[in-house]
């Protein structure tokens, strides 16, 4: 057997070393190119309709030149709210569930597996399924409802994940701690687990209220591709130009962007879907940057100060 | 006294053993605080823990030692019946505390609790303030109101763990600034806040430096000369002999030898015992 030459082992082990941090860096740095690259696009090709508030507030139009995207923009946020209304107090109160009470069992078993298929089922698949049954089935029409209604299903497989695994990590210990103390399974979780996770939940939230902004193919078919005017002084509820009317249809600013690029016959075409998907582009960064800021503060408030 | 029980089996049936047992306490003069007869723990078809039976009288520490998987631990959480937490765990024999069996389905878990505390190994407490964490559950229990009552509580509690005087200019600031030590300390008052009267530590120390570990060592003295019964369960010889009135050494679920705890270390019965005092294993 050869004798063992430490000198030359520790040379070979060096460079490999190095070569692994070389071609990892590579990688990373194309990424990051590529990402770049993306954002900077979108952000020069929309950048004069970004700060154009006319552009920003004005409705849409169908043949001329200067149509705005103030609906669109609209739809987004509110489409936003109501599917988060409705989808995180569902998906807590699974992902409460799931982590704390549910059984070792094939039920459970089987529930995680949906689950699992849901979060990465095709959004068209989830628009196609609304259109038919929310949409036609309950004679919703293309409405905001049905919309939020399908953007809930798109949302809760991912909203359940992350905040399963955000309860799952607080250390078991916190649990038993509060067991130990007499304390219910109920009051453990409320007062002990949801404290303790609700940095990541909000975190996981806002994520998924990035996803939910941008999502189209589910909305096509249940929100609809129109978008009324809306009158903001209008309280009517059944009036669709009122904003807060869940019975109108609503076109949101990706299902804008898709619309007019596929069927659109305004002059300035490629300027609004530019400065749609710019606009798009910044408030989902803005959602991102929230995220982390909100899940710090609440880190900070919860732990050390 | 802390005796090894005769197996309940061998005395026929339950009724006269419990009988028996109320007469050998009144001749000793006292009702043992906390007894088990014959506990078992079985995880779905192992048993980890065989009939163990063992008395914890007031104000006494006892220490459970032995090797790692020795049951030690899952013993301590049958008392508080932790145990009933952990899927497929299944607790055998009876525990006697103020004279009944509270190994039954009736028992009411979240009374038990109150008056039998636990402290872990890992430092434990709650993302809220050093106040809230002592206040949190004599709270939901309704054992304190108004202001008064709950910032008297808390000094007590925080005395009674023996952090007060490092605590109390900032009993609003998070636990979790506290030291590992400090923190431990907290775990233990925020216990004691609910008047228990049996406080189970689960290697309280195995976290700890050493002078964190002294301080909660003093604690666990204290809080025994108040009355209270306290179980520890050690992988630290030092620790037993330091802290414990008598030793219950545990081997592969089995409780192989009990005695008061210089007996248990000067002079050792059973050869496990030896071996494992000699460091042979384990």
């Amino acid at each position: 057997m050869a004798k063992f030459d430490m000198a030359a082992h520790v040379r070979r082990i060096n460079s490999q070393d190095k070569i692994a941090t070389g071609i990892l860096t590579a990688i990373v740095g194309l990424v990051l190119l590529i990402l770049a690259a993306i954002v900077i696009y979108i952000l020069v090709a929309g950048a004069g309709k970004l700060f154009d508030v006319s552009f920003l507030t004005s409705k849409p139009q169908q043949f001329k030149v200067g149509g705005g995207i103030g609906p669109e923009l609209f739809n987004s946020f509110y489409l936003l709210f109501l599917t988060l209304v409705i989808s995180v107090p569902l998906s807590l109160g699974a992902a409460i569930y799931l982590s704390q009470y549910a059984p070792e069992n094939w039920v459970t078993n089987v529930a995680k597996t949906i689950i699992e298929t849901l979060s990465s089922l095709p959004s068209i698949v989830v628009g196609l399924f609304g259109f038919l049954f929310f949409v036609l089935t309950m004679g919703w029409g293309f409405s905001v409802i049905a919309g939020a209604v399908a953007l809930t299903m798109f949302n809760i497989p991912i909203l359940v994940r992350t905040c399963q695994q955000a309860l799952e990590d607080v250390p078991r210990s916190q649990r038993d701690a509060g067991l130990a103390m007499g304390l219910t399974r109920w009051e453990t979780t409320i007062h002990v687990l949801l404290p303790a996770a609700m940095p990541a939940i909000v975190t996981g939230i806002v994520l998924s209220a990035g996803r939910v902004f941008g999502e189209a193919a589910a909305l096509i078919f249940t929100a609809g591709q129109s978008a009324p005017v809306l009158d903001f002084t209008c309280f009517d509820l059944s009036s669709p130009s009122c904003p807060w009317n869940i019975f109108r249809p609503a076109e949101t600013l990706a299902v804008h962007i898709w619309k007019i690029n596929s069927e659109g016959v305004v002059p300035d075409l490629e300027a609004i879907s530019n400065g749609t998907a710019a606009v798009l582009m910044v408030c989902i960064l803005a959602f991102n940057l929230i995220a982390r800021f909100v899940g710090k503060l609440l880190e900070r408030r919860l732990t050390s100060e | 006294m802390m005796t090894q029980e005769k197996p309940l089996a061998e005395k026929g049936n339950r009724a006269p053993a419990v009988a028996s047992r109320a007469e050998a306490s009144a001749r000793e003069g006292a009702e043992p605080l906390l007894r088990t007869c014959d506990v078992t723990v079985t995880y779905d078809t192992f048993e980890a823990l065989h009939k163990t039976s063992l008395t914890f009288e007031k104000g006494q520490v006892t220490a459970l030692i032995g090797p790692s998987g020795c049951g030690k631990s899952t013993f301590l959480r049958c008392l508080n019946l932790m145990n009933r937490e952990i899927p497929k765990c299944k607790v055998g024999g009876s525990i006697d505390y103020h004279g009944r069996d509270i190994n039954t389905r009736s028992e009411n878990l979240f009374e038990l609790r109150k008056s039998i505390g636990m402290v872990f190994q890992q430092p434990t407490p709650f993302r809220k303030s050093i106040r809230d964490n002592i206040l949190f559950a004599p709270k939901r229990h309704g054992l304190v109101k108004g202001k008064d009552e709950c910032d008297a509580l808390v000094e007590e509690a925080l005395r009674a763990g023996a952090l007060w005087d490092e605590v109390k200019d900032k009993l609003d600031q998070s636990a979790h600034a506290l030291s590992g030590g400090q923190q431990q300390r907290l775990c233990i008052a925020r216990t004691l806040a609910m008047h228990p009267d049996v406080v189970l530590f689960d290697e309280p120390c195995s976290a700890l430096d050493p002078i964190s570990t002294f301080s909660v060592e003093e604690t666990i003295r204290e809080i025994a000369q108040t009355g209270i019964c306290a179980i520890i369960v050690t992988h630290n010889m030092e620790q037993a002999t330091r802290v414990s009135d008598r030793t219950a050494f545990f081997y592969v679920g089995d409780m192989v030898e009990t005695g008061p705890t210089k007996q248990i270390f000067s002079a050792p019965k059973d050869q496990r015992l030896q071996d494992y005092l000699t460091g042979r294993f384990g």
